[in-house]
């Protein structure tokens, strides 16, 4: 299965359970746990479906495009289930049959590895799955975000696509797999692989982030003030994505890091709490927003 | 009374490995005591249990509760008939209360005298109905490290139910009959029954897996599990495990690394349902890296077995076979991809000398106020050396070491295995030529890493001497940046490091030999001024000193406490925790706690609360023997005159058991004297004299530890 079929693969199976597809979000995270469609539904008493593809970056894991295993940015797949289905571990290894694995002929763990965003102000109880010795998803009862313990709870699945896919097509660098028939995942990612190593490791200027978080944090916090969540978490996400570029850099020192995460974490609280107050259920399941006072 | 046998099985997610040992053991003493509590006990309970499934067997459970008679005591009888001999309103009252006809009013005769009362006599209820509050009170006791929050509720009235992970069957028997009981969750129910679920993957033949297996006891459900791919009971688990591990042994013909701490065959009997189990090799070209990385990414992040002098392990499956070789190929690729990493920083760093690095260190933050690790390196080998002459120790290999300790911090492999630094550093020492005293002290700097592991301390003394300083600069620098742990945030595990450096005092003696008569005091005196001096100012809080003395005094109570009574600590901390070297301490405690029981000594730590209370603020005179007029004073300063020389001789010789036992024999004086010996007599002269003395005895009694800190009656040993 090249790495287009495999996403869409999953994604189908998740939709034909009527999840709704969302698609990734247009601003730089880190994980598709970061994307407003995981923050703000498992907020909240109301139950949401989701799944999406996002691209995630993770400027320490950049290698130069040169590592076979490492990106800068990697794909996921991710979905949210408010509430967790009784039988969600049946279903997801159900997904992983779609995509071609027969679990009776391969090693299917599922291993104890909780989860935690202190940016976020989040975390969550369950295991990494793994195949035959190789993590390729995580899998998560969210238990707090936005430092708000949830009711009713969300599972969430994390497959990371990559990885899976070199498994399934039995490739040993991710560079060589099979993005769509005779396309490789070097000729759509090389480069920007190597540029965002190079960029995150020596040329991001430490100044010119250090006043982007500060300026970010700010305009977070105003447009908290106008009553405007879903912007401020935007603002939010970008302090996030800056705050990892600096740390790449090697530029924070270890309560540098303590007190930035501390300030992103103590805005997407404030964001959190902002959007619970807004925020009443309707019959229908869908948030209805409050008029803004 | 009549019994039934009785299966509870408790189906859930995946537990952690780890926590299934205690999770059983804590199951069958909850589930023991609510059957007390609920009058069916006592019975034997036994437990059994996988990570999907924690198992409640009990052969013989009472069919019933017994039938209870009590007796009901309500008022005193002669308070409670009339004159006529009619129950009066006192007996009629409490009649009423407790809902019985007066003609059930009787009296009974008690210690304390008749009492109005009646028999209570309530029919044991049949176990089926009083099961599900047990069970519903053990689910709720039950302990696990850490709880989820699952949506889920029970109908006891108690609200949200946390527990472990998700459960999702139950399967409860009491004899042939299912117990009802249920648990909600969301808008779904997980109900007991007679089914259970065997190999989340396989099963007996002519079924499916995920179909449930119906079973009509402990036994059979023993033996579904066992024909659907589960093995119940742990220790039939390790058996076969250890069996699987033999026999790939052979196949691999290597035998397994061991024992792996971390990593006990119980352990990884308890990851799977059905051990199973493939052998993995890796090329040889891996073999040239240290076993030190190689185990990190076997042991460590794959939970796999390394096979020795081979480039192989063994890997626990939870699949009997491998028909088509995947689960060997998966296990080999993701090893082989680590190890490649390894490999490639391996070289990578090795092609620059570990002290070129040095500079480097300019550009890696230690702290925003102390400033890079380059300013800590040359903290840390002037503390280092400093620390190493006043020892007698190894001067040249501790500055050499000092100065490669941190340069490993920019190598390639300790950015992508970060639990190698300083292991790695030595590798890279060594590989590089370094004597052997340097690359074992850069090796084993960071340790100890924590209280309890045997092995986890520096290889040499110079590595001893690098460990303190490093710690004892950590823990100056931070209190100086004021940087101090609070109960709940230590975000630059200062605790470890104190602990470090008490562990590292206490036990550099015993195993390398070696000297280090430092008191705490001293040592953090240096280490602190050092960083002034370097920073070139006194730190913004001027009680910053005051802060970290209080700190490290707290953690030497902690250890201490681990093996000591808190008031055999008490006592010997009274004379200042800080200003002995930990060693001696110890010693003291040791007497402490070897007296402690001997009657004699007991007897006199009273006495000396006694002593204190008595003499609290006063200030001492001198004692004048003309001025006793009591026997029982005269004895007991003629006694003192002659233990206590005695005493001080065997004190100074550090023999403190014997000077205690010396003392002790103070013990029918002292009795004496409290008995017959007003102190505060009105008479000045008398009551002065008689502080006098007391003044004189508390001063020898408190020389080895404050005896008076004792708390008489408890038992010898640790709390």
């Amino acid at each position: 299965m090249n790495l287009q079929e495999l996403i869409m693969a999953l994604t189908r199976f998740w939709a034909k359970r009527g999840v709704l597809v969302h698609q990734p979000y247009d601003l730089e995270v880190g994980a598709g746990t970061m994307h407003p469609e995981t923050f703000f539904r498992v907020l909240g008493p109301d139950p949401w479906k989701v799944v999406y593809v996002q691209p995630s970056r993770r400027p320490a894991d950049g290698r130069y495009g040169e590592n076979p295993n490492r990106l800068y940015k990697h794909h996921q797949v991710q979905l949210i289930l408010k509430p967790a289905p009784p039988n969600i571990q049946e279903l997801y290894l159900d997904s992983l049959k779609v995509c071609g694995i027969d679990p009776r002929l391969h090693d299917i763990r599922f291993e104890e590895d909780n989860w935690e965003s202190p940016t976020l102000g989040a975390w969550g109880i369950g295991w990494q799955v793994l195949l035959d010795g190789l993590e390729i998803t995580q899998f998560t009862y969210f238990q707090q975000a936005g430092g708000v313990e949830l009711a009713p709870i969300s599972v969430e699945i994390t497959y990371g696509v990559e990885r899976l896919d070199m498994y399934l097509q039995g490739v040993d660098d991710v560079y060589d797999l099979e993005w769509a028939p005779g396309v490789t995942y070097r000729q759509v990612r090389h480069r920007d692989e190597f540029e965002g190593s190079q960029y995150s490791f020596e040329l991001a200027s430490v100044e010119l982030y250090r006043r982007l978080f500060r300026e970010f944090r700010a305009e977070g916090a105003r447009l908290l003030k106008e009553g405007l969540y879903v912007m401020a978490y935007e603002l939010c996400l970008k302090c996030s994505h800056v705050f990892n570029i600096l740390d790449a850099r090697g530029a924070l020192s270890v309560s540098e890091r303590t007190s930035s995460i501390l300030e992103v974490r103590q805005l997407a609280c404030r964001i959190a709490q902002a959007y619970l107050e807004a925020t009443v259920t309707a019959e229908s399941g869908e948030p209805v927003t409050k008029e803004a006072s | 009374m009549k019994s039934l046998p009785f299966v509870w099985e408790i189906g859930c997610e995946e537990l952690p490995a780890g926590w299934i040992p205690g999770v059983l053991r804590d199951l069958k003493s909850r589930f023991g005591e609510q059957l007390d509590e609920h009058r069916l006990g006592p019975a034997e309970v036994e437990t059994y249990g996988t990570l999907r499934r924690l198992v409640i067997h009990v052969p013989k459970l009472s069919e019933r509760q017994p039938d209870r008679r009590e007796e009901v005591i309500g008022p005193p009888a002669h308070a409670a008939r009339t004159e006529g001999g009619e129950w009066g309103p006192a007996a009629l009252g409490f009649a009423n209360r407790n809902g019985v006809h007066p003609k059930k009013l009787t009296v009974f005769h008690t210690a304390k005298g008749e009492y109005v009362g009646f028999v209570k006599e309530t029919k044991g209820q049949p176990a089926q109905r009083v099961l599900p509050a047990v069970m519903a009170a053990t689910l709720r006791q039950l302990g696990f490290p850490k709880f989820m929050n699952w949506d889920a509720e029970i109908p006891d009235g108690r609200g949200a139910f946390p527990f472990g992970r998700p459960i999702r069957w139950m399967v409860c028997l009491l004899g042939e009959r299912v117990i009802p009981f249920t648990i909600q969750v969301d808008e779904s129910r997980v109900r007991a029954s007679n089914k259970t679920r065997g190999h989340r993957f396989l099963a007996a033949p002519g079924s499916r897996p995920g179909r449930p297996v119906v079973v009509g006891s402990f036994l059979e459900l023993k033996r579904q599990l066992k024909r659907n791919y589960v093995l119940l009971d742990p220790s039939e688990r390790l058996k076969a495990l250890e069996d699987v591990l033999a026999r790939l042994e052979v196949k691999a013909g290597a035998r397994r690394v061991g024992p792996l701490p971390g990593l006990s065959n119980a352990f990884l009997a308890n990851l799977v349902e059905w051990p199973g189990g493939v052998v993995g090799r890796y090329p040889e070209e891996f073999s040239s890296l240290p076993e030190e990385i190689r185990n990190t990414v076997l042991i460590h992040h794959q939970k796999y077995i390394p096979l020795r002098q081979t480039a192989a392990f063994l890997a626990v499956t939870n699949m009997p076979g491998d028909p088509k070789q995947y689960i060997r190929k998966g296990s080999e690729r993701v090893v082989v991809a680590r190890l490649r990493d390894a490999k490639f920083f391996w070289d990578e760093d090795l092609k620059r000398p570990l002290d070129s690095r040095r500079q480097d260190l300019e550009g890696v933050l230690f702290h925003g106020v102390l400033g890079s690790y380059a300013r800590k390196v040359d903290r840390l080998r002037d503390l280092a050396t400093e620390l190493s002459s006043l020892c007698g120790i190894a001067e040249q290999a501790v500055t050499r070491a000092a100065t490669l300790a941190k340069c490993d911090l920019t190598t390639g492999m300790v950015g992508e295995f970060p639990e190698l630094q300083g292991i790695v550093g030595g590798l890279y020492a060594r590989e590089q030529g370094e004597s052997e005293d340097v690359w074992k002290a850069v090796y084993g700097h960071y340790r100890p890493l924590g209280l309890g592991d045997e092995e986890d301390f520096p290889l040499n003394a110079a590595g001893v001497l690098l460990s303190l300083a490093d710690k004892l600069d950590t823990l100056a620098g931070l209190f100086w940046a004021g940087e101090v742990p609070s109960g709940s945030r230590d975000p630059f595990a200062l605790r470890r490091a104190a602990q470090g450096v008490i562990r590292l005092l206490l036990e550099a003696g015993p195993r390398l030999g070696m000297e280090l008569a430092l008191s705490p005091e001293e040592l953090l005196e240096r280490t602190f001024e050092r960083v002034e001096q370097q920073q070139g100012r006194r730190a913004k809080d001027p009680r910053a000193k005051k802060l970290l003395e209080e700190f490290f005094a707290e953690r030497l109570r902690f250890v201490f406490q681990r093996e000591f009574r808190y008031d055999e600590v008490n006592a010997v901390f009274a004379l200042g925790p800080l200003t002995f070297p930990p060693e001696e301490l110890r010693r003291r405690l040791t007497a402490l706690a070897t007296l402690r029981g001997s009657e004699d000594f007991e007897a006199l730590s009273v006495a000396f609360k006694r002593v204190r209370n008595i003499l609290s603020g006063g200030s001492p005179g001198e004692v004048d023997p003309q001025a006793f007029r009591e026997e029982a004073e005269r004895h007991l300063w003629a006694a003192f005159r002659k233990v206590e020389p005695k005493t001080a001789e065997l004190i100074a010789g550090g023999e403190y058991v014997k000077a205690l036992r010396e003392l002790s024999r103070l013990r029918p004086q002292v009795d004496a004297f409290f008995d017959k010996v007003l102190v505060m007599d009105p008479d000045v002269k008398l009551r002065e004299n008689r502080l006098a003395l007391l003044h004189a005895m508390q001063s020898a009694f408190t020389r080895v530890a404050d005896l008076s800190e004792i708390v008489a009656g408890a038992e010898a040993g640790s709390s």
